[in-house]
């Protein structure tokens, strides 16, 4: 049972990843934050492969948590995980900035932008989740 | 008897498979195995 609804949540994981990959480009590209340096094509593969990796992590954990997250809304829920994945990675680029600052640098306008895009993936993956418990 | 060890590692399998995709995460998000460079710059996370 426990197969079916992990593999359910990787693929649910991976599509919501994409879709909020490409939202990415679409967001970056209007608020100028960060200039590209690749070509359109190119992101629009890094971008549904991170997007990917970062959709079936949240949607994995929100699989396994389910029970024991505070929100009766899975989309709350869904927000919440993505934002304190997100907090925790950027806690860590933190700590490697102070150790490492020539190779990372942390820039507020963009971490900014990281968090929006962080509760636009809790959205996408809680009303996408959502919309699958329905068709079940 | 010693079925428990295949219930073991069907209980902990979904688990592990998150555990390693979220491995991928960190290597992605900090920029280590620079294909992800604009990406993680978009997503504020530290980059050079």
């Amino acid at each position: 049972m426990q197969y079916v609804d992990l593999g359910k949540n990787v693929i649910l994981g991976a599509i919501v990843g994409v879709l909020w990959g490409w939202a990415a480009i679409a967001i970056n590209a209007v608020s100028g934050v960060f200039p590209f340096e690749e070509s359109l094509l190119y992101n629009m593969i890094s971008f549904a492969v991170g997007g990917a990796v970062f959709g079936i992590v949240i949607s994995g954990f929100l699989g396994l948590l389910q029970r024991w997250l505070p929100f009766k809304s899975v989309v709350l829920n869904a927000v919440l995980l993505s934002v304190a994945l997100w907090l925790i990675l950027r806690i860590g680029g933190a700590m490697l900035s102070s150790v490492e600052p020539e190779r990372y640098h942390l820039i507020t306008i963009q971490s900014i932008q990281g968090f929006v895009l962080s509760v636009i993936m809790g959205c996408i993956l809680g009303i996408l989740w959502k919309v699958n418990a329905k068709r079940a | 008897k010693v079925r428990n060890e295949q219930g073991l590692l069907r209980a902990l399998l979904p688990a592990l498979v998150i555990v390693a995709v979220a491995c991928a995460m960190v290597v992605i998000a900090y920029g280590m195995a620079d294909a992800f460079h604009d990406f993680r710059h978009t997503i504020g996370m530290p980059c050079h």
